[in-house]
Formats: C-alpha cells, sequence, structure tokens
C-alpha cells in the first residue's frame, strides 16, 4: 500500500454523462495506491452518488455549473472532496432509510445518502452559504480494529 | 459517452430483459423506458438478465423500484437472473434480495414463471 501523500483533481462539468468519467478517474487512482477490488468499487459508487446528488439537487441539472473531484493521500487515508457552488442541503437532516421499512413500503430513491455512509469510513458535509458545499469522505487503508491487532500483534 | 445497452425478446411468454454496461443516473433513463414500453404493452412476465451489467448505482436500483408494484399488482413480476458479484452486492447490501427473486440461470428464472 503506497503511503506517500499526494493529490489528485479534476473538474467536470454538472451533468449525468460525466459520472462515467469521475468513475474511472477516483477508480484509477484507488487501484494505485493499492486497494482492492472490493474497495475500489464502495469508493467509485459512494462518489458516484455524491456526484449525482450535485446534479439533480445542488444545481439542478444545470449542466453549465462545475462539480471539483479531489483525491487526497495520506499514509492512513484516501480522501475524496466532492465540492460545488450550489444549493446547499441540509445533510444532517437527511433520514437514514430502515431498509425493511423502505422495501416493505416499495419506496424509491433516497439510497444515495445511505450507501455513501455503509460505504465509506466517514462522510462530511460542509456549507458556506452562498460560496461552497463539500463532501469528503474517508478509506482508511487500514481498519482502525486492524490496526490495534498489528499493535498488539 | 453511452456505455448502457438494452434490448429484449420473448422467450416462453416472457419478456427477457437484457441489460449492459453501466447503469446510473445518466443510463437509468434509458433502462426506465425500455420497461415502460413493455409494461404499456403488457408484459408483465419480467426477467431481467444482468450477466452483462457491470455497474449499478441508486439510480439504477430506483428503476427496478418503481416498477415492482405496478408489475406485481398487474399479475407479474420482476426476476432477475445472472447477476455479477460485483452487482449483487450493492442488491444485497440494500436487501433487495428480500423483495427480489434472483436466480443463478435466466432459464430458471423463466421456468419460474411457467410452472406458476
Amino acid at each position: 500500500m503506497m503511503k506517500t501523500h499526494a493529490d489528485y483533481s479534476m473538474r467536470i462539468p454538472s451533468h449525468t454523462d460525466n459520472l462515467e468519467i469521475v468513475r474511472n478517474f477516483v477508480s484509477a487512482v484507488a487501484k494505485k495506491v493499492g486497494f482492492g477490488d472490493s474497495e475500489i468499487s464502495k469508493i467509485e459508487l459512494s462518489v458516484d452518488e455524491a456526484c449525482t446528488n450535485v446534479i439533480e439537487h445542488a444545481y439542478r441539472h444545470k449542466a453549465k455549473q462545475k462539480i471539483d473531484v479531489a483525491i487526497k493521500i495520506d499514509y492512513q487515508k484516501f480522501t475524496v472532496i466532492i465540492t460545488d457552488r450550489g444549493r446547499a442541503f441540509n445533510f444532517k437532516d437527511v433520514e437514514m432509510p430502515d431498509m425493511k421499512t423502505y422495501l416493505a413500503e416499495l419506496r424509491v430513491g433516497g439510497l444515495g445518502i445511505y450507501l455513501m455512509k455503509t460505504l465509506m469510513d466517514k462522510v462530511e458535509y460542509h456549507s458556506t452559504p452562498g460560496k461552497k458545499n463539500e463532501v469528503r469522505m474517508v478509506k482508511y487503508f487500514l481498519k482502525k480494529n486492524d490496526a490495534s491487532r498489528e499493535a498488539a500483534g | 459517452m453511452n456505455g448502457f445497452e438494452v434490448k429484449s425478446k420473448e422467450i416462453k411468454n416472457v419478456a427477457v430483459v437484457y441489460i449492459k454496461g453501466y447503469l446510473d443516473a445518466h443510463t437509468a433513463p434509458d433502462f426506465e423506458k425500455a420497461l415502460r414500453d413493455l409494461v404499456d404493452q403488457d408484459r408483465v412476465r419480467l426477467v431481467v438478465n444482468l450477466s452483462e451489467l457491470n455497474y449499478i448505482s441508486s439510480a439504477g436500483l430506483g428503476v427496478f423500484m418503481g416498477f415492482i408494484e405496478e408489475v406485481r399488482g398487474r399479475g407479474g413480476d420482476i426476476k432477475l437472473a445472472e447477476m455479477t458479484d460485483k452487482v449483487f452486492r450493492v442488491f444485497d447490501l440494500l436487501g433487495f434480495p428480500v423483495l427480489y427473486e434472483i436466480y443463478g440461470k435466466e432459464e430458471e428464472a423463466i421456468q419460474k414463471y411457467v410452472k406458476a
């Protein structure tokens, strides 16, 4: 696993047509730093969901707007930061669906944030009203229990 | 760029839908339209073959959710077949196997309708 610091970034027009480009970008970097296929899939899907939210909710399909996707790598974690300058939304108020109820009631939509929070180790949302909104998602190279096991061993 | 294809054919009075490539917020409307066309022609006994689907996001899952009530209400179903492990992991994470029958082979899913 690569442990050196590195930054990667790209800017895309806010259109669903570009989701594939973003997925390919984050997957390539995740692969380069040594994540396995299963973790790469989780990062790829989380970033897709975050960008889809920006396209649909923050920018409401205005394709002239821009989304910045940055990846920061340090010795312990892989952080993806997705920044937009559209409408803020109250991330904390988004309820995590109870999947049993969700499926029983045949609901549609609203699973993006659930997936992001389930698939990544940490998800944070920061908004500076009128300026920018930022979703920050982290995947650790070693899970905390792995690290303590290593320390104990 | 459009990395998604949807085709369908009739086998033993079952509409088998083949989806290929990437099912995300960009391509979900194509899949939705294909299912809408079938359902509007009263073809509600559906099998979706996902063997060539490389990727699914919540937008794609939403299409399955969007039709299930209507299709079952009209005496049909959406049965899934030949899903790759990668796509299955996303379905499984959200508990979708509770709601959808998933088969290893397309033929098994078709037979479920034939025998019913």
